[in-house]
């Protein structure tokens, strides 16, 4: 599934929000497995987040931290796209009012909440791509997208071959013409495949032979959707941002979407891993904070994953500044 | 020595690596086959034939791309785990 934009859009005001850090030992999860403890350590897994106040909680701290840097009154916002991928048992029965507590609390009781929710860790893409469609209304023009995540249950926090973290991260998307945002948006894409099977055998950390061909054709069909659109191509790109899976996996996106290794961003793997969908905003931040500016008019391509969702998107830095974060994680070195 | 044990502990664990042609102190294992997952195994046996145990500074998949890597890693660590009882 592609998506055209009859023009860029301003994407921007990146915040987000991690519980407490913790160390890869401190799990529960890694109790008495010392072979998967050290597979994760090897893989660039250092430290990973747990928030005990819920997902909704998250997504309404990385929306004030937006609402903040953006610059802008919560009453221009006109919609909330939220996007999460695990409701989990404390919010599956109460994730309205939650959402409308965290919305309240910000300010934003006047701006229409939707919810993404089926696209598991692509859903940054489901919903920078349904945001983008709401700014072709006439009365929308500014939009709050936020991607939260978190689990109930610590003992599934290591699973498909990642630590997983509570997060969330949240940005502005607006008219190319009136926004606060440090980047343009050209182009989101996504595509799926939806699958009742696990990509990854969880006992024996296999990976489905057919499951593993579509995942990365996938990714391929991703990458060169962002390339035939934009005329460009990924190496040309002076960054690739990624979510934080291991460094193998990294290597082998950065492969499919041919590109160098080199240009991926990983300076949050050891962080706070695998945040779920938030880990590519993040990195879009961070990367974008700590980097020397990239030449005027270049791209910086964005491609997540599902287990059988993709997604990906180009953005043109448009000046240098840094987002805001709630939450104890140690920076990057 | 440490070269020695070494080359012995990927033969126990990764037969069809050592039994390779080009395999030697400097082949690079992962070329030969052996996956990232499949090294943790390696790791643990060397854990349990020196008598130590990797800290997560030392876990790296460069570390253990072959014999020879292993190795500095592997005397970097008997060197301090001497000290460490020696002091103790």
């Amino acid at each position: 599934m592609t998506a055209r934009g009859p023009t860029p859009c301003r994407l921007g005001a990146i915040a987000s929000a991690f519980g407490e850090s913790l160390p890869l030992e401190a799990s529960p999860a890694l109790q008495g497995r010392r072979r998967d403890l050290m597979f994760l350590q090897m893989m660039g897994f250092a430290r990973y987040s747990r928030e005990e106040r819920g997902v909704a909680a998250l997504a309404g701290r990385a929306l004030a931290g937006s609402i903040a840097r953006s610059g802008l009154p919560a009453s221009a916002f006109d919609a909330v796209v939220y996007g999460t991928t695990t409701f989990g048992a404390q919010d599956t029965a109460s994730i309205d009012r939650k959402v409308a507590r965290a919305l309240i609390d910000n300010g934003l009781g006047h701006a229409y909440p939707i919810g993404v929710f089926l696209s598991q860790c692509n859903t940054l893409f489901a919903a920078l791509r349904v945001a983008r469609g709401l700014l072709h209304e006439p009365e929308v023009r500014h939009v709050l997208v936020v991607v939260a995540d978190g689990l109930d249950d610590e003992r599934t926090r290591v699973r498909n071959l990642a630590m997983h973290s509570d997060g969330a991260a949240a940005c502005v998307l607006s008219r190319a013409d009136e926004g606060p945002g440090e980047f343009l948006l050209h182009d989101v894409q996504v595509g799926g495949h939806p699958n009742t099977v696990d990509l990854i055998d969880p006992v024996t950390h296999q990976f489905d032979p057919q499951g593993q061909a579509r995942y990365d054709q996938g990714v391929r069909d991703i990458a060169a959707g962002l390339e035939a659109r934009s005329g460009l191509t990924l190496r040309d790109c002076p960054q690739v941002i990624l979510p934080n899976y291991t460094l193998s996996a990294l290597r082998h996106l950065a492969s499919l979407a041919g590109v160098a290794f080199e240009r991926v961003f990983t300076g949050n793997v050891a962080r706070f891993g695998h945040a779920f969908s938030a880990d590519c905003l993040v990195n879009l931040a961070d990367w974008h904070a700590t980097a020397p500016a990239p030449a005027a008019g270049a791209r910086v391509a964005l491609l997540g994953t599902g287990m059988s969702f993709w997604g990906g998107a180009l953005v043109e830095p448009l000046a240098t500044t840094s987002h805001t974060q709630q939450g104890v994680l140690p920076r990057s070195p | 020595m440490t070269h020695n044990i070494l080359q012995a502990l990927v033969r126990q664990e990764f037969p069809a690596v050592a039994d390779h042609p080009a395999f030697g102190v400097d082949a690079d294992i992962y070329e030969l086959g052996v996956t990232s997952l499949q090294t943790v195994s390696l790791m643990l046996a060397i854990e349990d034939c020196f008598g130590f145990q990797f800290p997560a500074s030392e876990l790296s998949r460069e570390a253990f791309r072959s014999v020879n890597a292993m190795a500095v890693v592997v005397d970097r660590l008997r060197v301090r785990e001497a000290a460490a009882q020696g002091s103790a």
